[in-house]
């Protein structure tokens, strides 16, 4: 299970289409784990042959306190800044946004993409993409800037992209 | 529109004549009396929104990607403006600039230095901010024209 503590990080809700919903992190934990499932075979009572077994999907959480969430200007004929309840139920501003997974008949799904940058300057700066993210719970409140929400996504592995700052 | 009882002439060209040779290259540049077909090909593009807790809401200038997307239109909207202003040249046919399409309008300036030095090139650009009243020396020069004038009437 990887841990990121997320100050000085900013998660973005991204969409299929270009839409997306940038939140500055004042502070919280995203949880993400990448399991798998491994199947040991006996030979006579002793381990032999290993197969991986079923595909497992990313499991996701997170809960935070956010600073701003950042999105397209109400002027621009976009319908505005979407809240983060709307970007992950494709409603409100986020109404128009199409579903991250290439599939259309499956349930609307999200890119979460994390983008950490260490406080000091000689850290590298980390992305990590989380692809297809359905929550399953989800708790909102816009006044108090606080989002708590767990989910799957429809991978097995998370994307991580490191670069120098 | 009048001033004076005279109608303001306000699409009066520019002229250069850039000797090369044998050749006398002709630039006529006209003032741009109408930014709408420009926006409508390349909308200002507008800082994001940002929500602050209890719904507060801002323009984010300071955004890196506005400060790239604002930059990048600038340079097409100062493109635009001066092969909009020279399309007055008779005969003047670009190669690689096509008037409706906006990520081919920068080309124009490595098209003329296939033909024109540095200094021809500024000339030319210079032209056309003369005829669309972006040259402020000409401006001062004419303001200062006018008030030598009303203080030699006064003093008379």
């Amino acid at each position: 299970m990887a841990q990121i503590d997320l100050k000085q990080a900013t998660v973005t809700i991204k969409d299929g289409a270009g839409h997306s919903l940038e939140v500055r992190i004042g502070e919280g934990n995203l949880t993400y784990t990448e399991a798998k499932t491994m199947e040991y075979k006996l030979n006579r009572g002793l381990l032999d042959e290993v197969r991986e077994g079923d595909q497992v999907p990313i499991a996701v959480a997170f809960d935070f306190v956010w600073d701003y969430l950042k999105g397209p200007s109400s002027a621009s004929g976009s319908g505005g800044t979407p809240t983060i309840e709307d970007a992950l139920k494709k409603r409100g501003a986020a109404a128009a946004w199409t579903s991250s997974d290439s599939d259309e008949c499956r349930p609307y799904a999200v890119d979460l993409v994390i983008l950490y940058t260490p406080d000091c300057s000689t850290g590298d700066k980390e992305e990590i993409t989380l692809p297809d993210y359905r929550f399953e719970s989800l708790a909102h409140d816009v006044g108090a800037g606080t989002v708590a929400s767990s989910g799957n996504c429809n991978a097995t592995d998370a994307i991580v992209v490191r670069s120098a700052q | 529109m009048k001033m004076n009882g005279k109608t303001i002439q306000g699409l009066t060209p520019e002229v250069i004549v850039i000797p090369k040779g044998e050749t006398e290259y002709v630039f006529k540049a006209m003032p741009i009396l109408s930014y709408d077909e420009f926006e409508k090909l390349c909308p200002t593009p507008l800082p994001p929104e940002i929500i602050k807790k209890g719904g507060a809401k801002s323009l984010d200038y300071e955004d890196k990607e506005y400060d790239k997307l604002i930059t990048a239109w600038a340079e097409k909207k100062a493109a635009w403006t001066t092969i909009t202003s020279l399309a007055a040249t008779p005969d003047l046919e670009w190669e690689t600039v096509v008037q409706g399409d906006p990520a081919t309008w920068t080309n124009y300036i490595a098209e003329l230095a296939t033909a024109f030095t540095d200094i021809e090139i500024s000339l030319i650009i210079g032209l056309t901010h003369t005829a669309c009243g972006l040259d402020q020396r000409k401006i001062t020069e004419a303001t200062d024209r006018f008030l030598a004038s009303q203080e030699q009437a006064q003093s008379m």
